[in-house]
């Protein structure tokens, strides 16, 4: 009971940190641009098919070349299509990423058909690690290898580096980053693309954990919103925090109560946001209320 | 009713276009039950609109009533009610029960948060729908549900239309019923509503609920339509499938549901008999109408004919009486030797910042009473706590005699209290006629009443006129809000402050914006009113308020210093220091430095002939402005003359309605403000704007660019900032805030140092501090410096400009305007002017 306990922890903590990964990059789009984009799913199902076509076609080290193509496309669509966004409506941002999340998923059924396929990890991560009575395929290891790896990356990266202090200082008065010569329009693409980055890399890792099927977006994106909810707007560890409360749950009502299983998250989040209002970790953010 | 009247009216349009849909499908032998789909999606479409179009809320998951009915009505009709027209009816009961229960959480939160609320309960019903199996069905859902009143599609389809029209009928009567028209004041202005006299939550769980009764009435026709219930109206995808549709035919247009879902349902019909992947077509068209008309399909068509607007509402208004009876104040009967409105010992602190401190105020009928007081004096604090926005720390409230401490904003609306608001708040969308309406529905008629016209309530119409008629409106009523001159939309605010039967009218501001002719109209207006009122008026205007008021009261860091009659308080040393800054007397000695002669210098900035505002207000009107390299120039006036506007202006965050603006030869006007930055033009803003997740030297580094100070030398000049460097910006005290706002000002290679009143807030030992650094750099970069306090800067700039309600009333030598303490107290103190003319 207990070996089942811990290994489904394990699951639970690699669902986890892949939830994170796509849910910080939701969070600083939203930080920066106050867009709720739901399209971010799709950047993840993207990051997954290109990831599957570029090992299959080139081997498996050209994949890792699939998250950075997602952060161009990022930055294509900020440029020709979210730009017109700012200021107005949110209702008009909701709409326009919806659709582009359909319209995507559409593209991919067309290119790929509906039917899942088949994604192996690469030779030398196959088989498994033992670890008294548990038992994790290496592949799941090095999933949680590489997410840990990438939020403490992008961590540094928010926190050392001059991009990273203008997202920070951006995400609180973006017109004050303006006001100090900092273009303040190529920084917005810039942020845009580096969320779907992190969401492409998300794809490129779950791609041989789940099933690589058009409709894996609604996968991604669901929990990301609720991580981002729970975690409070805005916050990084908050997201941290919320990521793996949301893994562990779900992975411990998929062996408990499987039935509930797809709710279980939901329910997390109501409860939470009945008790805090803004999140663990929230702050009063004018501008989303 | 006249043929033109029934032209225009939207039911009419539905029923011909579902018959003609009808027709037009049974013509071609296709089945009519995608026409049924297209009512019940339009009824569906329509209650999520009510949300949305009219009240303002976003839901994302208006699926959780449509889905949750859809399957109430199949279980009852597998189960106990073997009648489908009851099972019907349970099945609306049912969802204002569920939407009662859900809106009552849900609604506490606002903005995106209700938006994924919502979301989160769809996927919750979702879930349980797709996984519990034993009841549901899971994947397969339930079939075979009887439909026992319709034999045939047909008399099914008949029965769907007539239901679903007479449900558009009913959302068509509640747009103009006082219920409806409240919603729409709340879209508009939810906090404005709620000063009125609105419990809003109440307002908004109730249209909340009515959504989930037409919603869940549309839910369970469709049940009836397949004979069966399945769980992917639920999913997460579809849930947005109403939202869609309805922007598509556009939110602000009654009949938009109808043009979207009819577009929705035959492109998909269409479309999927082509091809699976619909979306492929239909995306792109969702999105180009996002960008291109966010007003959708009717939106398109409207602009087409020139004739935009919304139709959410019929765009009339009550005839206009023969004869408008003249406005009768509530207050008339109050004893005017009794105080309306005391204070007693109120306080207000935040941590350890106190902003009122033991204020006694009693305010009496039919009087002028205003308070004046220089920024930061704790005068919004003071008004807050009166309207109810804050609660005190200490003291208490009077009104009446009643202690009024604790109630919220809208008990105290009911009780007679009113306020205006120094920033514009009306309902922008209604009509000038409905925004007073609305108002004087508030005390008279309640929020209730959800099937008559509320412009059928003769009583309403008649005070509303009299209330138009008494500001000056009554030929303006039918205008759209939106559309009228700042001036018009001032007396407008307080029209409405007047209609809720006011007793104290508590005016904030109101002279804020407006140019000459209009401050002489609206102070009249404010004249008249005291005469049946009791009025507080707050307001920047010192000359004005002087003329007009019968009795001043002077608050002054949160105390009050000063209260009686404008002659005298005009008079009072403390106020006099209060305005023009403690020097006189007190042994501050400002450095004394040299001034250079900077004039014959080259000219770097050069303002001609500026006028900026915001949203139609005019702040700045024709303001010349030259700044030279290496010259200090100080910009003062009074509280609210556009110092901080012009700053706006030059750092381009604010667009030039006129004139010119140019910085070493190059035209400003087209520039963004990273490029002005970059020319050379560095802003100290106004509260310091620094980022508060950022410690201090993050924040200097966002800023630096080569060619600046280095940060070394930036503390070297602020010592104090070296030990603090580590230290999170939102942990820093007020002036080491302004220290690292000036330094990042520096770091950037800058010619020019715009400083907005950099020794606001700030301890006296500090301000010399920041004085010193400031004296450091003239010469070395050109400075301009907004300030309210002439005697603090005038003694470190080389020239000074005063500006006096947008226009320049002074520009010249700083030394010859600090010796002439008369000009001094005329443009920046608190003179009564016929004295300075008698002096």
């Amino acid at each position: 009971m207990l070996d089942m306990i811990i290994s489904q922890a394990v699951n639970g903590l690699i669902l986890g940190f892949l939830y994170v990964l796509i849910a910080i990059g939701l969070s600083i789009i939203f930080g920066m641009l106050g867009i709720v984009n739901f399209a971010h799913g799709s950047f993840f199902a993207i990051g997954a098919y290109l990831a599957l076509v570029l090992a299959r076609d080139f081997g498996w080290p050209a994949a890792l070349l699939s998250p950075l193509i997602v952060g161009l496309i990022g930055m294509i669509v900020e440029k020709t299509l979210i730009r017109h966004l700012y200021g107005k409506e949110p209702l008009l941002g909701l709409i326009l990423t919806f659709a582009l999340a359909l319209l995507a998923e559409a593209l991919l059924r067309l290119i790929f058909g509906g039917a899942p396929i088949p994604f192996s990890p690469p030779r030398f991560l196959a088989g498994f690690i033992e670890y008294g009575p548990i038992l994790i395929t290496k592949y799941r290891m090095f999933v949680l290898a590489v997410t840990v790896l990438a939020l403490i990356s992008f961590w540094a990266f928010l926190r050392f580096t001059r991009f990273g202090r203008i997202i920070r200082a951006g995400s609180r008065d973006a017109e004050m980053v303006g006001l100090l010569g900092i273009n303040l329009p190529i920084v917005l693409s810039g942020v845009f693309g580096i969320g779907c980055l992190l969401a492409g890399l998300a794809g490129m890792l779950a791609g041989p954990l789940w099933t690589v099927i058009p409709s894996m977006a609604a996968g991604a994106i669901m929990p990301a919103f609720v991580i981002v909810t729970i975690g409070g707007l805005g916050s990084y560890s908050g997201a941290i925090i919320a990521g793996l409360l949301v893994g562990l749950t779900t992975a411990m009502s998929i062996q408990f109560f499987p039935a509930w299983s797809g709710a279980a998250m939901y329910v997390l989040m109501a409860v939470i946001l009945l008790i805090r209002p803004r999140g663990l970790f929230g702050e009063r953010w004018e501008r989303f209320e | 009713m006249n043929t033109r009247n029934l032209m225009m009216n939207p039911i009419l349009w539905i029923a011909v276009v579902f018959a003609a849909l009808t027709f037009a499908w049974l013509g071609q032998g296709a089945p009519v039950n995608l026409i049924t789909q297209i009512a019940i999606y339009t009824l569906y479409g329509a209650g999520v609109n009510l949300l949305v179009g009219y009240t303002g809320l976003v839901p994302f998951g208006a699926s959780v009533f449509f889905g949750c009915a859809s399957y109430i009505t199949a279980f009852l009709l597998l189960g106990p009610v073997r009648q489908d027209i009851m099972a019907l009816v349970l099945t609306i009961l049912f969802s204002l029960v569920l939407a009662a229960a859900l809106g009552a959480l849900i609604l506490r939160r606002r903005g995106l948060y209700f938006s994924l609320l919502t979301l989160a309960c769809s996927q919750i019903a979702f879930e349980v729908a797709y996984k519990w199996t034993a009841v549901t069905g899971g994947e397969n859902g339930l079939q075979g549900v009887p439909r026992t009143s319709f034999g045939t599609e047909m008399q099914f389809h008949i029965f769907a239309l007539v239901t679903v029209v007479a449900g558009m009928w009913f959302l068509w009567r509640l747009a103009h019923a006082p219920f409806g028209r409240v919603l729409q004041a709340v879209r508009d202005n939810e906090q404005r509503a709620s000063s009125l006299g609105y419990n809003t939550y109440l307002v908004k769980l109730g249209g909340f609920v009515i959504m989930a009764g037409i919603v869940g009435f549309a839910g369970g026709l469709l049940t009836l339509m397949l004979q069966g219930v399945y769980a992917n109206n639920l999913g997460w995808q579809r849930a947005g499938d109403s939202l869609l549709m309805t922007v598509l035919g556009g939110v602000h247009h009654f009949l938009g549901p109808l043009w979207g879902a009819i577009a929705f349902i035959i492109l998909e019909n269409r479309l999927s008999a082509i091809t699976e992947n619909w979306w492929l077509i239909f995306a792109p068209i969702i999105i180009a109408f996002a960008l291109l008309s966010p007003e959708g399909m009717q939106g398109l068509v409207q602009r087409a004919l020139k004739r935009e607007r919304w139709t959410l509402t019929r765009n009339t208004i009550p005839a206009r009486p023969a004869v408008i009876k003249p406005y009768e104040s509530a207050g008339q009967a109050m004893d005017p030797n009794k105080p309306i409105l005391e204070t007693r010992k109120l306080n207000k602190s935040f941590g350890s910042l106190v902003t009122a401190h033991d204020i006694d105020l009693s305010v009496r009928p039919f009087v002028l009473h205003s308070i004046i007081g220089p920024n930061g004096a704790g005068k919004t604090t003071f008004y807050n706590m009166l309207t109810g926005v804050l609660p005190p720390s200490a003291g208490q409230i009077l009104f009446e005699g009643k202690d009024i401490t604790r109630l919220p904003m809208y008990a105290r609306a009911r009780l007679g209290i009113s306020r205006s608001f120094q920033i514009l708040s009306i309902f922008p969308n209604l009509s000038v006629f409905e925004n007073v309406r609305v108002a004087v529905q508030a005390q008279r008629h309640g929020a209730l009443g959800f099937i008559t016209d509320a412009h059928d309530l003769e009583a309403l119409n008649e005070r509303t006129w009299s209330i138009l008629d008494a500001v000056g409106l009554a030929d303006r009523a039918a205008e759209p809000c939106m559309n009228l001159p700042h001036g018009a939309k001032r007396l407008l605010e307080i029209a409405v402050t007047l209609a809720i039967d006011s007793k104290l009218l508590l005016l904030d501001e109101p002279l804020a914006g407006l140019a000459e002719a209009d401050r002489h109209v609206v102070a009249e207006l404010i004249r008249s009113l005291s005469k049946k009122h009791a009025v507080l008026l707050i307001e920047h205007d010192i000359d004005r308020v002087l003329a007009i008021s019968e009795r001043i009261s002077v608050l002054h860091q949160g105390r009050m210093i000063a209260d009686g009659k404008p002659a005298e308080v005009a008079r009072n040393p403390e106020v006099i220091a209060a305005y023009l800054g403690a020097a006189k007397g007190a042994e501050k000695a400002p450095p004394a430095v040299e001034r250079a002669a900077h004039a014959a210098g080259k000219v770097l900035l050069e303002a001609k002939g500026i006028a900026v505002g915001y949203g139609g207000s005019t702040v700045l009107n024709g303001v010349d402005l030259v700044v030279h390299e290496g010259e200090a120039v100080a910009l003062l006036g009074r509280n609210g003359v556009g110092k901080t506007t012009t700053l706006r202006a030059l750092t381009g965050t604010l667009p030039l309605d006129a004139g010119t603006l140019s910085f070493e030869g190059a035209d400003l006007g087209a520039l963004k403000p990273y490029e002005i930055n970059r020319l050379g033009i560095a802003l100290v803003p106004e509260g310091r704007r620094l980022f508060p997740n950022l410690t201090v030297i993050e924040n200097l580094q966002i800023a630096a660019r080569p060619g600046g100070l280095s940060i070394e030398e930036c503390f070297a000049l602020f010592p104090r900032l070296r030990t603090r460097q580590k230290a999170q910006a939102e942990n820093l005290s007020g002036g080491e805030r302004q220290m690292v706002a000036i330094a990042r000002a520096l770091v950037v290679p800058s010619k020019l140092i715009l400083l907005d009143e950099p020794f606001e807030g700030l301890a006296p030992a500090v301000v010399e501090e920041v004085m010193a650094a400031l004296v450091k750099l003239r010469g070395k970069v050109a400075m301009v410096i907004v300030e309210h306090h002439a005697e603090t800067v005038l003694p470190i700039v080389d020239r000074a400009m005063v500006l006096v309600n947008g226009k320049v009333a002074f520009a010249g030598d700083a030394g010859m305007l600090e010796r002439d303490h008369a000009l001094q107290a005329k443009l920046l103190g608190v003179v009564q002017a016929d004295e300075t003319v008698a002096a």
